[in-house]
């Protein structure tokens, strides 16, 4: 299904893919999902299914941290656009502070070791 | 307009036996008809941007809708069930009572098995109960398996017109004989109390399984 130039693993991408897709209706809301997939692909996370965004994004409605609307077509078809809640731009904050100390924490732990080398 | 017309309309861009699979699939799982067309809307807009495969995509549309975990909205309340269980029941023994007054006037009397009832009111009790409680796996394996689903449906009629009959045959002693018209109007009014049971509980619940879209 991921066509991406960059293949993440799945296992990695899971934990923080619901904070960049709420990141990114946050910067650029409304959104509609296609708009989503575009931008995380340009952000280098890969190329992202409508089987994995969609799903996703029925759990963050469902949650109460994004607002939905249908805005008609000009020419296509009648689009859903997202956009952040306040419940959902508290949890992003939350979330997105402790993932980005995890991170810190992992970094810290893989990168190689001056002193390993000498 | 049908609803794969209605489908293939809406959703040019997706292919037509995805999008079908799809929409048996949600409808099985009880989704509401607001939600099944918000789904099916949704994968458009995206092929319609995307474009390509609609499976490579969004992947096999069994899984694909199992993944969107929309509630089941088709599931009977305490008080509907109790409906259901009621309409079956005077459906059934009116037309069986209706029946037997049709043939009492051929033969010169109607005899009521009270046992044949008996056995019938059970057995579409259970079956309601049953349809009511597993809709969901019952409905997949009729669509899944339909000449085995009817083969087994058929023999499940005939097991239960076969007991009601022998109910009778063997136990004379509680065979009521009564005037044709008598029994026969009996059936026609259970069949009336099923007619206005059924538009009562129509009228109540609405038609939550019709397809619509969010924007028409």
């Amino acid at each position: 299904m991921n066509s991406s130039p960059i293949d993440w693993p799945a296992q990695w991408l899971r934990g923080p893919l619901p904070l960049c897709v709420l990141r990114t209706i946050a910067q650029e809301q409304p959104v509609h999902g296609y708009g989503i997939t575009q931008s995380l692909e340009i952000a280098g996370l890969g190329r992202l299914g409508g089987g994995t965004l969609y799903p996703l994004l029925g759990r963050l409605e469902r949650d109460g941290y994004v607002d939905t609307s249908w805005v008609p077509g000009d020419s296509g078809p009648a689009r859903k656009t997202y956009a952040i809640t306040p419940a959902g731009a508290a949890y992003l904050e939350s979330e997105a502070a402790a993932w980005v100390r995890f991170t810190s924490t992992t970094t810290a732990l893989l990168a190689p070791r001056e002193e390993a080398r000498s | 307009m049908s609803v794969q017309n209605e489908l293939a309309n809406r959703a040019p861009h997706v292919d037509r036996a995805w999008v079908d699979d799809f929409v048996t699939e949600l409808t099985l799982r009880g989704s509401d008809g607001r939600a099944i067309g918000a789904a099916v809307l949704e994968v458009e807009s995206h092929m319609a941007d995307r474009g390509g495969d609609v499976e490579e995509e969004f992947g096999a549309p069994r899984e694909y809708a199992a993944s969107l975990e929309i509630p089941d909205t088709q599931k009977f309340t305490r008080s509907e069930a109790a409906f259901a269980v009621a309409q079956s029941l005077f459906a059934t023994l009116g037309v069986w009572l209706a029946l037997t007054g049709i043939a009492g006037f051929f033969i010169g009397s109607a005899k009521i098995g009270m046992l044949t009832g008996v056995t019938l009111a059970l057995s579409i009790v259970i079956i309601t109960i049953t349809l009511m409680r597993w809709r969901g796996p019952l409905l997949r394996a009729i669509v899944d398996r339909p000449i085995r689903a009817t083969i087994v449906m058929a023999m499940l009629i005939s097991a239960i017109g076969l007991l009601a009959a022998l109910s009778t045959t063997l136990l004379p002693a509680f065979v009521v004989d009564t005037a044709p018209v008598i029994a026969l109007g009996i059936g026609v009014a259970l069949l009336l109390v099923w007619a206005l049971l059924f538009f009562v509980a129509r009228n109540r619940s609405g038609d939550r399984a019709a397809l619509t879209f969010p924007v028409q």
